[in-house]
């Protein structure tokens, strides 16, 4: 099981701040699970971070991890 | 290995104008610093669809922002010849007008001090997980977009 964050507009599309997923191996087969659970996400931008380490491509996923969703950062 | 602990730069709501005057003369003992170089970020009335922005709501993945914003201090320190470097973000609602973001940096001569500040400001707004919700008058809200 991998716990999934929600931020930013992508936690108003989704309904959720955080999720629990199971199954999920790497980052694009999260992304595919993503859009089929929360429909509102399709067509939106986002990076994610591994276990606060950010995904280049497909990344494998552990159990245990967390999975946060980044939408494009707004700080300062 | 033991776990390093995180430098907070998080404030909640805004960064007070005392708070700022505070910090500056904190320095006052460190008599090797020649400049200091001062960046604030300040919540701006932008409109949208002719309505104004009333507030920014910050929000942040903390825990990969210090993580983040500790190894922008260690490019920075390396790079730059600083005796001091500070960074304070706002979370929560900052209204406009008042203050969100604040770096601090300085060193003997002013170059680094100046130099290093602009690069920190930055870094901070490409790298760090930290989102704007910008609070329209009209009590609509749009999520802020970084250029």
């Amino acid at each position: 099981m991998i716990t999934v964050l929600f931020f930013g507009q992508l936690a108003e599309a989704s309904g959720v701040r955080t999720a629990s997923m199971n199954g999920i191996t790497g980052t694009d087969e999260l992304k595919a699970a993503l859009v089929s659970r929360y429909p509102g996400m399709k067509n939106m931008l986002f990076n994610i971070a591994v276990d606060t380490e950010i995904a280049e491509g497909d990344v494998p996923v552990h159990a245990g991890s967390t999975v946060a969703l980044l939408p494009p950062f707004s700080g300062g | 290995m033991s776990e390093k602990k995180l430098r907070n730069i998080f404030v909640q709501g805004k960064i007070n104008a005392d708070f700022i005057a505070t910090a500056i003369a904190k320095h006052q003992s460190k008599t090797d610093i020649g400049g200091h170089s001062i960046f604030l970020g300040q919540v701006r009335a932008d409109l949208v669809d002719g309505a104004p922005v009333i507030a920014i709501d910050y929000s942040s993945y903390e825990e990969m922002a210090l993580k983040k914003m500790d190894e922008i201090r260690e490019l920075i320190f390396t790079k730059y010849s600083l005796t001091c470097l500070h960074v304070y973000h706002s979370l929560g609602m900052v209204h406009t007008g008042e203050i969100c973001l604040f770096v601090f940096t300085s060193s003997k001569h002013r170059k680094a001090a100046i130099e290093a500040c602009s690069e920190i400001v930055e870094l901070i707004k490409s790298q760090l997980p930290v989102w704007g919700r910008e609070i329209v008058s009209d009590e609509t809200h749009q999520w802020k977009k970084n250029n």
